[in-house]
């Protein structure tokens, strides 16, 4: 087969993007996003953190690390366990984790589970509910729920009384809103003290954060 | 020239689609779930990658290779491509409908790269539709 000098122009083309795109895929992967985000205006600091939210760490630390999450969200599922390696790495200092509810309205059962675990959190286990949900998170349907309050020993007449109820409702719409009001674009968006975090998703990046806030 | 100029373009606009996907899909930024967006929803997804290649990649190989067949289709050799064309075509169209079935039916999000790419797909089906009924005159021609 004699190929004319169109059809190796057109082929020559096509892979010169092919190279191109190659060669921006390259350059994207290594680039490093800036961890610095913006600062949340003093008046809706109130916003960013809400006393009867769920939290691991000293109520007066010097950090407060604040996650808006989704238990649905697969990028919050791939945080969990990072997270879960930063809270252990900062146990024992100055260091408030805290979670606030954003399930995203195209993740039919979020909004259920956000309010699940509101009421885990009432019994005291938000974080053993929390960590289920996150682990187990493609099944988060009304029976899943239910079966991971009994794993974790929840009273189970009030946790089924809640969800049938949905007596959290407004606890976990108080916490959209706020998000929303912070200006949340998605999940995981994460908040140490009060700056935006942009960085990246492991544990030495964030540790940098919480570092360089508690000095 | 010789070359099939629609299935030439309809690649080259697919080749810079999936390359686009490709390059979010390397991209570090930390990804997030966003309301609304579909494209982070596919993205994240387990559709996104198979044996540990981004699917977006698939599609780069599926362009390419359809951009090659339409730049070497001329009169003598059409014969000889067009079944390579119809099974890539074909392929593309069987992944392509599985792919937006995912999204209409379990992600429930819509990834307007992905829908733009899935529209490429049909219009290279199509094409080679006509390429196969011409062909299949063409034989019925020559044959009375």
């Amino acid at each position: 087969m004699e190929l004319t000098s169109d059809t190796k122009f057109v082929i020559g083309i096509l892979i010169a993007t092919v190279l191109v795109i190659g060669g921006g895929a390259y350059f994207a992967n290594k680039k490093t996003p800036d961890a610095e985000g913006k600062i949340v205006p003093n008046s809706l600091v109130n916003r960013l953190v809400q006393e009867d939210s769920a939290t691991i760490g000293p109520k007066d630390a010097k950090v407060t690390f604040v996650e808006f999450g989704d238990f649905q969200c697969p990028s919050c599922g791939s945080l969990h366990p990072i997270l879960k390696d930063v809270k252990e790495k900062y146990k024992d200092q100055s260091v408030r984790f805290m979670f606030r509810h954003f399930p995203l309205p195209q993740h039919e059962h979020a909004f259920l589970a956000a309010e699940a675990a509101v009421e885990a959190g009432k019994q005291n286990k938000f974080w053993e509910f929390h960590d289920l949900l996150f682990e187990n998170q493609t099944n988060l349907k009304q029976e899943n729920l239910v079966a991971y309050a009994e794993k974790i020993g929840l009273h189970m007449d009030m946790f089924r009384s809640a969800l049938d109820s949905h007596a959290h409702k407004s606890t976990v719409e108080r916490d959209v809103a706020d998000g929303k009001a912070l200006g949340l674009g998605g999940t995981p968006t994460l908040f140490v003290n009060n700056r935006l975090y942009n960085g990246k998703h492991s544990v030495d990046a964030l540790s940098a954060a919480i570092d360089a806030a508690l000095k | 020239m010789e070359m099939h100029k629609g299935l030439v373009g309809t690649a080259f606009l697919g080749l810079i689609l999936s390359g686009y996907l490709f390059i979010a899909y390397v991209s570090p930024e930390p990804i997030a779930c966003i309301s609304g967006e579909g494209c982070k929803a596919a993205q994240l997804s387990k559709y996104a990658s198979f044996l540990n290649i981004p699917t977006p990649a698939y599609g780069m190989i599926f362009y390419l290779t359809l951009g090659m067949l339409g730049a070497l289709w001329a009169e003598s050799t059409k014969k000889k491509l067009l079944p390579y064309l119809i099974a890539l075509v074909g392929s593309g169209f069987a992944v392509s409908a599985f792919l937006t079935s995912i999204e209409a039916f379990v992600l429930k999000a819509w990834c307007s790269w992905c829908v733009a790419s899935a529209i490429l797909v049909v219009i290279a089906s199509m094409m080679t539709v006509q390429l196969v009924l011409k062909n299949k005159q063409q034989s019925y021609g020559t044959n009375i």
